[in-house]
């Protein structure tokens, strides 16, 4: 009863928006367990709860009342509400602010982790000229902790140099800096995403199609498929050509979690080659929710493939009135000159 | 002259292909036909004939001639069975007796026979030992051949990459590449599989001797490939055609259909009956699966399967054709002579099924005319293929201008088997 009682009395009072946005125990406890942390969750929850109710100025006193608090459990906290994120495919105002706050507070307790990213969010920021980080101080603080990082071989700095040099199309560097990475870190998490972006870079050259094969596959052996997708997706294309029942599971790898250009792909790979039409109409019938005009002109030779007359009409109608966009426009006159005759066939029919 | 004639006897045209073979005639102008063309008459293509009877003459003279990384001898059967320079041998040896000429005669043919089987049986287990090491790297049965094809693919990037400026080529040019297997070793990790024949080989010689001979000639799937004699190999090239084009109009693969502007269609191989993709593998000759196998694949309907084996043979036939015309067209071939031998020459019309019913090849690449005729065949298929490929002489990649593993391209083509302007 007392302990119970005492419960009741030392657990602070709950905030009604705090239930709302955040995941339920069940879903928390997952990701924790997919990311091996060293908190569980119920030492995790009261520090959530107190960053989710205190602003920046107060974050000082959480080691404080968190005396077991560790700077990489911060970061770990973070990591997890990124995973949710990822997974749900959702974006939560409060829990994105959230993670800004811990990403703070990992920063102030001494994370080296947290400080190459605020440094590189900084340096980003001011490129895009950002009202916000017009002070140069700001700049070059960012600038002397990066350099400082970059002299102890902090691993995340270096890949966060390879990234920034990736964005300005700077690949040679980029690519120097991704194998500096990967020389002292090549099983983790960080390295699948190195791993992927090198490919990326080594299609581009000669010789390096078979590089970027071997880097994609390291990418997604490391990677879970939500951060991997772009990398499956450009795996599938590589093997298209030379092994299409490879590839195919690839795509259907990357429509598992809604990969949009997965779908057209899968629906002509499946109505072309495969020649399975049912198959072939259901990922076009996906694709054409979102939208994707490709995914209504499979649609329309699926139908007629099958011989449904009825969906076939309506698809062309879809068309009709998508054509009235400008943008669209030429695309969907293209397909209509180059489909006349069986438009033909279907008017009579 | 008899055999000329049979040889390009008239050609009776398919009531399949008759009217739509547009495209066909345009192959002999085509830059890629050209070219090779060039190379055969300007003597840097030469078919090498490395069989006779006789080996201490001419065996270490035309292994001189063949280029080693591109034939594999060991691995195929005879061309010519000497059987007359041998009866002629004897009857000029003076030492035989006018009496015992006509046995003696015999008992050296068939002493020949059991030295061609025995150094058949050596040259089996030696493909089989010596490519150990490359069945660990490339294993056929698990998508090596596709990692080649991605090799050949990422040669034609490299090409678009390093070209990507320049319009449409117009001479056929190739550049020396390197490859991560050499063709006598992709032929052989096909052709290793052979070994396996030589218990049921060794049982049948063991129970009827002098009679196995017989029975090889008329049995010759039975016998390892490069024990075959030309009498059993041309049995055997008979019944892989008569199984690929059956009756006239009923191809194994069904028809060769052509588009309306007269390329040919695009076709898939899930687009295929089960039986026809089943008649195709049990009749293509370096088949990387036994039959048995086959039969179950069938029985238990397994398209996929049956799909999966014949991607194999339209990739082991592109990594093969890609490597013999880097070898024939590279750049610097105006200095080294690319020596083909005649098994080899052989072996490339069996696998493609550039033949009719009752064209004797090994005849035919031991006569100029017919050689010449072998080529002919070989070189248009060749340019019907790949012309117009970023590796030869065009702006796009194989798969670009045909295709994933488009099966139109396996199908027998009797347009290209027209050799009656020669």
């Amino acid at each position: 009863m007392q302990r119970f009682v005492n419960r009741f009395v030392s657990t602070p009072r709950i905030s009604r928006k705090f239930q709302e946005f955040f995941p339920k125990k069940k879903t928390i406890n997952r990701v924790l367990f997919q990311l091996d942390t060293r908190l569980t969750y119920r030492e995790m929850y009261p520090i959530f709860l107190h960053v989710s109710q205190t602003t920046n100025e107060e974050s000082i006193s959480l080691k404080k009342k968190f005396p077991y608090i560790k700077s990489s459990d911060i970061m770990q906290m973070r990591s997890a509400l990124i995973t949710l994120r990822m997974q749900n495919k959702f974006v939560h105002k409060d829990l994105l602010v959230m993670e800004d706050r811990l990403l703070n507070i990992a920063a102030e307790l001494g994370s080296n982790d947290a400080i190459s990213i605020l440094s590189f969010k900084v340096v980003h920021e001011h490129e895009k000229e950002n009202v916000e980080y017009k002070d140069e101080n700001d700049v070059e603080t960012a600038n002397r902790f990066i350099k400082k990082l970059y002299a102890r071989n902090h691993h995340l700095t270096i890949k966060l140099i390879g990234d920034l040099f990736f964005e300005h199309k700077t690949f040679e560097k980029a690519e120097k800096y991704y194998r500096e990475f990967l020389k002292l870190e090549n099983s983790t998490k960080i390295a699948g995403e190195v791993y992927g972006k090198l490919g990326e870079i080594q299609i581009k050259q000669i010789n390096g199609f078979l590089k970027a094969e071997n880097s994609w596959l390291k990418s997604i052996e490391l990677l879970e498929i939500e951060r991997s997708s772009r990398w499956y997706f450009l795996l599938a294309k590589l093997y298209l050509s030379s092994e299409p029942m490879r590839a195919k599971a690839l795509l259907e790898k990357c429509a598992s979690i809604g990969f949009k250009e997965s779908f057209k792909t899968l629906g002509f790979l499946e109505l072309n080659y495969f020649q399975n039409h049912e198959r072939a109409n259901e990922w076009f019938k996906l694709g054409m929710e979102i939208m994707d005009l490709e995914c209504f002109f499979g649609f329309f030779d699926c139908c007629l493939k099958v011989g449904n007359i009825v969906s076939a009409r309506n698809c062309l109608e879809s068309l009709k009135k998508l054509g009235s966009d400008d943008n669209r426009k030429t695309i969907i006159n293209t397909f209509f000159e180059s489909r006349k005759d069986s438009m033909k066939l279907l008017e009579k029919a | 002259m008899h055999s000329r004639l049979i040889m390009i006897r008239r050609y009776v045209t398919s009531p399949v292909t008759k009217s739509d073979s547009i495209q066909l005639h345009n192959l002999v102008s085509t830059p890629l036909f050209k070219a090779l063309n060039n190379c055969y008459q300007s003597g840097i293509l030469q078919i090498v004939q490395d069989v006779n009877w006789n080996t201490e003459t001419t065996s270490s003279n035309s292994t001189e001639h063949l280029t080693v990384s591109i034939n594999s001898t060991r691995s195929l059967p005879m061309t010519k069975f000497p059987k007359k320079e041998i009866l002629k041998q004897v009857k000029l040896d003076t030492k035989v007796g006018q009496w015992r000429k006509f046995m003696t005669g015999w008992f050296k043919i068939g002493l020949y026979l059991l030295k061609s089987y025995k150094t058949g049986i050596q040259d089996t287990f030696k493909v089989y030992w010596d490519t150990r090491n490359e069945k660990r790297k490339f294993d056929f049965r698990n998508g090596a051949l596709a990692k080649l094809v991605r090799e050949v693919e990422m040669n034609e990037v490299n090409i678009k990459l390093s070209f990507s400026s320049l319009s449409k080529k117009r001479d056929v040019k190739v550049l020396a590449r390197p490859f991560s297997i050499n063709r006598k070793a992709l032929v052989e990790l096909i052709r290793r599989d052979q070994v396996w024949k030589l218990p049921f080989f060794f049982t049948l010689v063991f129970i009827f001797e002098e009679i196995s001979a017989l029975i090889f000639t008329f049995f010759p799937r039975v016998c390892p490939y490069n024990c075959l004699t030309p009498g059993g190999y041309k049995k055997l090239s008979d019944s892989y055609i008569k199984g690929t084009t059956g009756t006239q109009g009923n191809y194994c693969l069904g028809p060769l259909e052509f588009s309306e502007q007269g390329t040919i269609k695009y076709e898939s191989p899930y687009g295929v009956p089960i039986e026809d993709l089943y008649c195709f593998l049990t009749n293509f000759p370096q088949s990387m699966i036994p039959s048995w196998k086959l039969y179950v694949y069938k029985k238990l309907k397994s398209q996929k399967l049956l799909c999966n084996e014949i991607e194999k043979i339209y990739q082991y036939l592109l990594v093969d054709d890609w490597l013999l015309l880097q070898n024939i067209l590279k750049t610097d071939a105006e200095t080294n002579k690319v020596a083909l031998s005649g098994k080899e020459l052989v072996n490339c019309i069996l696998e493609r099924k550039l033949y009719r019913i009752g064209d004797n090849l090994n005849e035919m690449v031991n006569d100029r005319l017919g050689q010449k005729i072998l080529l002919k065949r070989l070189f248009l298929y060749w340019s019907l293929r790949y012309n117009d490929t970023i590796s030869f002489n065009g702006n796009y990649t194989f798969s670009e201008k045909w295709g994933v593993n488009n099966i139109s391209l396996l199908k027998y083509n009797s347009e290209l088997v027209i050799t009656n302007d020669i």
